[in-house]
């Protein structure tokens, strides 16, 4: 009798500092991930900040003109002149009796309603400084 | 214990307790030993068990309930959050302004750092921005901790690092940086460098700035980036044009009171404030004050039709100069005839304007000013704010002379401010850098008539007046020219001229205000040699106008619509009916 209790005693003791090690270890390892995790994000989120400020200085709107103007003639940009400027309203209504500017193969479509650039005469004309 | 080491008396060691009898029986000096070391036993295990139950204690604490790493998830979430000292600065878009990136400082501990001459020529090498003199000083100052160079690039960090000096080291840093260089400076200002905000928003929000540190909260300004480049483009450009000393530019939305864009050039880089020279930190929008001239021509019309004192049918003689004590006052577009109101404004008369303020009478005109926050600061969220100057004491002459904008100073941003009140309905609102989310409250300076009647006339200043090189096709631009001359001593100097234009558009419904100021302009062949408003301001405006209004998302106006043209009609007496629209 006196045997069998100090036989399950020291059972469950063997049991629970085995299970405590376990425990505690694998809740070392869980810490280390936990740090190595935090360690990256607070790096990732340094790097995002580093590049949000990288973007705001490439994208300055001195240095984007500049470059647009190096490029114009290759990308055929210009800056917008008050026409090009339209709203819903402009748009020509959807279920619109569409009359062909053409007959034949090559008609197109044209809007019942001409927005504003087409009104004024503009089309085809190159929009750029209004002057 | 003494009296345990005295014999006991012999009947309490014959009288023993059958229960507790132990096993071997000794007397005498035998048996006192054994009750000693016994009781010793005792208390020892005692103590043991004390320090084992403290033990279990301490680990089921630790184990189970956590013990004081409960905190590591409270951890875990304050760096998660940006790490910085200052929280960012966006414009009205979102776009970055103003931010802190981690940079490394160099610093030295002297008592460690051997052979200072040495040291010196090792990190002159690869520093040559540093004084050679100071460094050696520093070194041998025998001081625990001196700083050598604050903020260094991580190319620089490198080779100091790669030199293996002992006693050097660094420390993580945070700097202020500002990735849009000059566009912005005198609205954001600087830092210094330990990120104490000393100029401009930077300074007015230090606190706030610090408190929202590491919340992912910025700072938004109602600035739009792309208003304030372009404005700052064509004064740049109107600035080397007409050889102009300086010149400043404001956008603001006469409906909110928020200002999209605001210039003052010559600017400076907030990166490097510190080396900036002359008067570039000058915010000639907000702390310079001037006499404004002509603009204010805005001011006397609309409060003459606002007292009712005249309309659109009335006018006044203009033939004659006026001669006040020492002044003359005579118009710089002379007509020599009768004006009407209208043609007072569209051809500038001073001395229509001048009999105009009379009519209304001084007191009345002082009151009008000040509703208009003419004679107090701004309250914009800037630390730069210029006090208006006025005439002290305010006598009929300063009526006069404020009449058509002199003698009365005051800031571009104050102009532009009271300008939006004459149109947008007759609302003034304070002028702010900030974001808003809804309407701020407004106080009524003018009734709604007289805000649509001066919209009519300003109009007729750009198709028929003096603004005419402001106007932009399909835009419906209108404004009033400004050109005074500067203040020499006691006299105004005819050569030295501030030339601006106010202009608003479109003109039918209008949204935003456009102030441009040309600091000495020269004239060009292309003006004919003027350098007054007309031929050197109006234009600049018109280009902005025409940059910042599809930026802006203003939908085309076309002139020659019938409710258009109704809404800019203005009847001159003895010439019809002006279309002001065309």
């Amino acid at each position: 009798m006196k045997r069998r209790v100090v036989i399950i005693a020291l059972a469950v003791v063997g049991l629970l500092s085995t299970g405590l090690y376990l425990l505690e270890y694998e809740v070392k390892q869980m810490e280390r991930q936990l740090a190595r995790l935090d360690h990256g994000l607070r790096q990732d989120r340094q790097a995002i900040q580093v590049l949000r400020a990288e973007w705001s200085y490439l994208t300055t709107p001195y240095r984007l003109q500049k470059l647009a103007a190096k490029h114009r003639r290759a990308m055929d940009l210009s800056p917008i002149s008050p026409v090009q400027i339209a709203g819903f309203a402009d748009l020509p209504q959807r279920p619109v009796p569409i009359a062909l500017a053409q007959s034949g193969d090559d008609a197109w479509p044209v809007p019942a309603v001409k927005p504003m650039y087409l009104r004024l005469g503009l089309a085809g004309r190159k929009p750029g400084r209004a002057e | 214990m003494t009296d345990r080491l005295a014999p006991p008396p012999l009947s309490e060691a014959m009288a023993v307790d059958p229960h507790t009898q132990p096993t071997v029986q000794l007397v005498g000096m035998h048996e006192h030993s054994m009750r000693v070391g016994r009781s010793r036993l005792i208390i020892i295990g005692m103590l043991f068990a004390a320090c084992f139950a403290l033990i279990a204690g301490r680990l089921v604490e630790l184990s189970v309930l956590g013990g004081d790493r409960g905190n590591r998830f409270d951890r875990l979430a304050v760096s998660g959050a940006a790490p910085s000292e200052r929280a960012d600065i966006v414009d009205r878009n979102g776009l970055l302004l103003a931010t802190n990136l981690p940079t490394a400082s160099l610093y030295a501990n002297a008592r460690v750092v051997p052979e200072p001459a040495h040291v010196v020529e090792q990190l002159m090498r690869v520093l040559p921005g540093l004084n050679r003199s100071e460094l050696l000083a520093k070194l041998t100052s025998r001081n625990g901790f001196v700083w050598l160079k604050r903020n260094l690039s991580p190319q620089e960090q490198y080779d100091v690092n790669s030199l293996g000096i002992p006693g050097l080291g660094f420390q993580q840093e945070q700097r202020r940086v500002y990735p849009h260089g000059r566009l912005v400076s005198h609205v954001l200002g600087y830092t210094d460098v330990d990120n104490n905000g000393i100029a401009g928003i930077e300074n007015y929000f230090d606190a706030e700035l610090k408190r929202r540190a590491g919340s992912a909260e910025p700072i938004e300004l109602s600035l739009d980036l792309r208003v304030q480049h372009a404005v700052r483009d064509e004064l740049r450009r109107a600035m080397r044009t007409f050889s102009a000393h300086g010149a400043a530019g404001v956008v603001m939305d006469v409906d909110t009171g928020e200002v999209l864009a605001m210039v003052s050039l010559p600017d400076f880089d907030s990166n490097h404030a510190g080396s900036v020279v002359g008067d570039a930190r000058f915010n000639r929008v907000s702390l310079g004050v001037y006499e404004l001239g002509s603009v204010f021509k805005i001011f006397t019309i609309a409060m003459a039709l606002d007292a009712g004192t005249v309309d659109f049918r009335s006018g006044y003689d203009a033939t004659k100069p006026i001669r006040v004590s020492r002044f003359i006052i005579n118009d710089d577009h002379p007509k020599n005839r009768w004006l009407s109101v209208p043609e007072i404004f569209m051809f500038s008369s001073n001395i229509g304007a001048v009999k105009m303020a009379l009519d209304v009478g001084t007191d009345a005109q002082r009151a009008f000013m000040r509703r208009l926050g003419m004679f107090r600061q701004p309250a914009v969220e800037l630390p730069e704010i210029g006090t208006p100057l006025g005439p002290q004491p305010w006598r009929e002459v300063s009526t006069m002379t404020v009449a058509f904008g002199h003698g009365l100073a005051v800031s571009p941003l104050q102009l532009t401010a009271g300008v939006g009140a004459m149109i947008n309905g007759g609302l003034y609102r304070r002028p702010t850098l900030i974001k808003q989310q809804e309407s701020p409250a407004a106080t009524r300076v003018i009734s709604a008539r007289t805000s649509d009647r001066m919209r009519r006339l300003m109009r007729l200043a750009v198709t028929e007046g003096t603004g005419r090189q402001a106007d932009v096709p399909y835009t419906l631009v209108g404004g009033k020219t400004g050109t005074a001359e500067k203040a020499r001593g006691r006299r105004y100097d005819r050569n030295a001229l501030l030339s601006s234009f106010v202009a608003a558009f479109p003109m039918h419904a209008p949204r935003y205000v456009v102030y441009v100021l040309l600091d000495e302009p020269r004239g060009t062949a292309k003006t004919h040699g003027f350098a007054s408003a007309g031929w050197t301001a109006a234009p600049t405006a018109g280009h902005v106008i025409a940059r910042i209004g599809p930026i802006l998302g203003v939908a085309p106006v076309d002139p020659a619509q019938p409710e258009i043209r109704e809404a800019m009609k203005v009847a001159i007496p003895g010439q019809g009916a002006k279309y002001a629209s065309f």
